[in-house]
């Protein structure tokens, strides 16, 4: 696993999706690990791995969590996405029918995902340009039109992968952190619990109350 | 006092004078000391007194600010700011009081020193340097000789000019000391009544600010007692419509209880539990209190009575919800809500178990608290005495208040009070006082530590202690040569899953058995209805009976079951199974350790208890079979439930057999997702290598087993964000997804098969 981060201001767990074989694993080992397997096999259950990123001189721990694309691995969607804040959609940029299954995937995300997901649409194997099936233009307006984040990666030779993950986790800090001012959270969610809350009371009052008393 | 000094005597100035003019200086001199000690202590009175207004006035200042949290509360923000008011204006009065004793004290007693004492100094200057002329022209004039008749004259002349100036100066001076001595008189006490004055304004003022106050002081304190009030009002109301909007002091009546609070210094109290607090409300009777308990009960029955009907509703919403990470939780409330709910449709189900609506040791009805490990119910009282027995005797929990996991409710449906008194009580002799509801304490507790710490009351093995030729003829066990146990089925939930063994599913537990090959004589083929006639018409007094020669454990328990409880069935223990008991062994090797083994391996939980009862070795390494200890049994017999009781009665989690494999890796192997499950849950260690090498993750990913991988790996990421410091997140995610599984194993298990097989 990925070398230990002891101390975090913010814990993020992102999930993983997208059609088998587009290359979700090599993402996640080319953003923890800095590897890439060209015959890496087919994922069984779920693959943990965390790392670190610095936003705002804040430390931001991405758990990030990647599952096996086939079906017969799905006895625990629920769990799969409770708590998740982040999801990388990912689709192979050669296969088109991956990409044509993101809709399918987003529908999954609807129905087990929290509401508020921040979902960034990743077309990976950017390198295999003489086999590209998908353009990248038509990507990026389906993902405006659903209101995803976009970008196209390459496991293989690391294009993008730090930006795609980089991006989706300070999107999702900037939301948490916004949140975090107007609303102090509750309940059980994964949201940091860490994270002590500096409280700005309203300053109103004091002064005038000096004032008005005996000085 | 009044100055004594008579002006004949000044003129005369006679050694009287002298003398009294040096007690009066002297006298000047001790008021001037005392007078400036009063005035530096006067001072710095008004310092300190100063620095403590300042103090208030900031205790003031953090009261307004205190305020500002109740800025969305103006009921209680307006009747704090009028406190807060308050006691500025008592600080200001202070303020001013401070200002007075400055402006009297200090200002006129330095003034007396500064003015009225100098001045008598000064004639005091004076009339010593004319003193000292006065005696020098005395002088001269007693030098002078008479022949010199001029300056006889001079010197007389001057005499009598230094003599009249003396006189004057002596006059004014004594007079200078007279006007101070009566001066004084009049000054220090008018000094003190003025200050007197300020304080009596001082604390007139705060009588009349309280005077003003003590109508709002008075309805404000009725207004809290009215607050208080309509809360109590609202659980009333609230109970009564269902309405789970209204939350003020307590969400839900349904998991509270009421209780007389009888060691409290007050009169009329009761207390109002639930599971996360308590409150403690007095009334103002005896009348009141009565009815406030009354009222309270009545409306938590019927709050749980109407459950039922809208539970099966609110259980689908819940079903359909999403938490949301980001949004104010709304259905937090909502799965806590049902959370109760299901605590006390837990609660019901438990109690239906045989027996188990009387406490297991004294008998009192509706007892709302449990030993998981020994899978009874038990009073109040009596869990008391089981908590004191430690938990590896007892481990207590209440019906209420905890959270129940599957596994555990589990075991509570195998067991259950009459099966847990057949073992416990199974030979109590007479004359042995047993626990009754209102006994004392020294006979509950005598007895239930009889019962379960010196197992006096469970019956031995006659046919150990017994040679083969004891006259037991009678029970047929001169015939016995072998003995098992039977495996326990529950009736399936989902009975799709189960076509193959159609015709097993019809019962909840089959009462047939069959021996094994190896000894064709004790071979006994019976079906159904024959198991059936035979049970019934067997005396049990045991849970053991024989057939033919063979003593079969647990047959006789199928008495006791009941038909229709609602609690989950064990869907995995059955799988593949096609013998009814487990392998025959020869009666010479009857003992409590072999039978918990074989028990396990049966997964009946009934005679496993037994066993423990008879002080069977919990981690007894079976020397026949690979030196597995009973966990390994009942993780290879498929159930959860064995495994479940036996780390309730404290199973090394982590024991290890000759090959090396530890309960998990042995689960792990066998593709036993649920075990897996609660072994994590029980923090087993999943590094721990077989004789091979092998780990229990690499045996899952060699097999494919993706949720076992799942969990092994989640497990895994627990310990890693254990490591580092703040790993809460991690544990509650690792938490969850156990729980996910476990429920999932127990409601819907076809899916973890479905995994297991589409794996394969």
């Amino acid at each position: 696993m990925s070398t230990k981060d002891d101390e975090y201001d913010y814990l993020f767990k992102v999930v993983l999706i997208g059609d088998s074989g587009v290359g979700k694993s090599n993402l996640l080992s080319r953003f923890t690990r800095n590897e890439f397997n060209l015959e890496s096999k087919s994922t069984i259950g779920v693959e943990f791995a965390t790392r670190s990123i610095q936003v705002d001189g804040k430390t931001i721990k991405a758990q990030i969590w990647d599952t096996a694309g086939q079906e017969r691995y799905r006895a625990i969607t629920a769990a799969y996405y409770r708590g998740a804040v982040g999801a990388l959609l990912v689709y192979d940029i050669a296969k088109h029918l991956t990409y044509e299954n993101v809709e399918r995937w987003l529908r999954e995300l609807r129905d087990h995902a929290d509401q508020n997901i921040v979902i960034m649409l990743v077309g990976n194997k950017s390198d295999l340009r003489h086999l590209r099936a998908v353009l990248t233009d038509e990507a990026k307006a389906f993902a405006e039109r659903n209101g995803l984040s976009f970008i196209e990666t390459s496991a293989l030779d690391s294009t993008n992968v730090d930006l795609a993950f980089q991006n989706i986790l300070t999107e999702i800090y900037r939301i948490v952190s916004q949140k975090q001012i107007r609303d102090p959270p509750e309940g059980d969610t994964i949201r940091p619990q860490n994270v002590e809350q500096i409280d700005v009371k309203p300053t109103m009052n004091t002064d005038s109350v000096r004032r008005q008393c005996c000085q | 006092m009044v100055v004594k000094i008579e002006l004949q005597e000044c003129l005369r100035d006679s050694p009287k004078f002298r003398l009294l003019l040096e007690h009066e200086e002297q006298s000047i001199d001790q008021l001037e000391q005392r007078l400036d000690k009063i005035l530096k202590v006067c001072g710095s009175m008004i310092d300190s007194g100063k620095t403590y207004v300042g103090q208030q006035s900031l205790f003031a200042n953090s009261l307004w600010d205190l305020s500002t949290h109740f800025k969305d509360d103006p009921e209680v923000l307006s009747s704090l700011n009028k406190l807060i008011h308050s006691l500025q204006e008592m600080n200001k009065f202070h303020t001013i009081l401070l200002d007075q004793a400055s402006r009297t004290v200090l200002k006129n007693l330095t003034s007396f020193i500064k003015k009225d004492i100098k001045t008598v100094r000064d004639f005091k200057q004076h009339f010593e340097k004319i003193s000292t002329e006065y005696d020098n022209v005395l002088v001269r004039n007693s030098h002078t000789s008479r022949s010199k008749q001029q300056e006889v004259d001079e010197v007389e002349h001057i005499l009598l000019a230094v003599r009249s100036c003396f006189g004057h100066q002596t006059l004014d001076y004594v007079n200078s000391i007279c006007v101070l001595q009566t001066k004084k008189r009049h000054e220090i006490l008018s000094t003190l009544l003025s200050y007197m004055h300020a304080c009596t304004t001082y604390y007139h003022q705060g009588s009349d600010l309280c005077d003003d106050l003590q109508p709002f002081f008075k309805s404000l304190a009725d207004d809290n007692r009215f607050i208080f009030m309509v809360v109590i009002k609202y659980e009333v109301v609230r109970k009564r419509s269902g309405e789970e909007q209204e939350t003020v002091m307590e969400d839900d009546l349904r998991i509270c209880t009421v209780k007389p609070v009888i060691d409290g210094e007050r009169r009329f109290c009761f207390e109002i539990v639930s599971p996360s607090k308590s409150h403690i409300l007095q009334a103002d009777s005896k009348e009141m209190y009565d009815a406030w308990i009354e009222a309270l009960q009545k409306g938590i029955g019927a709050a749980i009575q109407r459950i039922r009907s809208s539970e099966i509703e609110s259980h689908k919403k819940r079903e359909n919800r999403n938490s949301s990470f980001y949004g104010s939780d709304n259905d937090t409330s909502a799965n806590n809500n049902n959370n109760k709910i299901k605590k006390i449709r837990m609660w019901e189900q438990l109690l239906k178990i045989p027996g188990n609506n009387f406490c297991c040791d004294c008998g009192c009805p509706n007892p709302s608290w449990a030993s998981i490990n020994l899978g009874i119910t038990l009073c109040i009282e009596c869990s008391g005495v089981h908590r004191s027995l430690g938990v590896h005797y007892s481990k207590v929990r209440s019906l209420t208040l905890d959270d129940w996991e599957p596994e555990i409710i589990k075991v509570m449906a195998e067991l259950g009070n009459n099966i847990s008194k057949q073992i416990y009580e199974a030979s109590v002799p007479e004359g042995v006082v047993k626990a009754s509801r209102d006994c004392p304490g020294t006979i509950r507790e005598e007895w239930i530590r009889t019962k379960y710490v010196e197992k006096k009351y469970v019956k031995r093995f006659p046919r150990f202690s017994a040679d083969q030729s004891s006259p037991n003829s009678s029970d047929g066990l001169m015939e016995v040569r072998k003995w098992s146990v039977r495996k326990i089925r529950r009736r399936p939930r989902s009975v799709n899953s189960r076509e193959k063994k159609g015709k097993i599913v019809e019962k909840q537990q089959i009462a047939n058995e069959s021996g094994e090959p190896v000894d064709s004589a004790t071979n006994v083929n019976t079906n159904d209805d024959q198991g059936k006639i035979r049970d019934n018409t067997a005396v049990h007094k045991s849970l053991a009976e024989t057939q033919n020669d063979l003593l079969l454990f647990g047959s006789g328990l199928e008495k006791q079951r009941i038909s229709n409880i609602d609690l989950s069935s064990d869907q995995e223990s059955t799988e593949g199974e096609e013998n009814e008991i487990v392998d025959e062994e020869d009666i010479s090797k009857l003992h409590p350790n072999l039978l918990l083994y074989k028990a396990s391996a049966a997964h009946n939980i009934p005679i496993m208890c037994e066993a423990l009862a008879l002080g069977a070795d919990k981690n007894w390494p079976n020397p026949d079979d690979k030196g597995r200890h009973p966990l390994h049994a009942a993780v290879l017999s498929g159930s959860v439930m064995p495994c479940s009781y036996l780390l309730l009665n404290g199973a090394k989690i982590n024991a290890q057999d000759q090959n090396g494999k530890t309960p998990l890796l042995l689960a792990t192997q066998e593709g036993h997702t649920a075990q897996v499950c609660i072994f994590l849950k029980y923090k087993a260690d999943q590094h721990i290598e077989d004789e091979e090498g092998k780990v229990p993750l690499s045996i899952a990913e060699q097999k494919e087993h993706a949720d076992i991988v799942t969990l092994l790996r989640l497990g895994r990421l627990n310990e890693e964000m254990k490591d580092s410091e703040s790993g809460v997140s991690g544990d509650d995610m690792f938490n969850y997804v156990v729980r996910d599984f476990s429920q999932l194993a127990y409601s819907n298990p076809e899916k973890l098969h479905r995994t297991k097989n589409d794996a394969e």
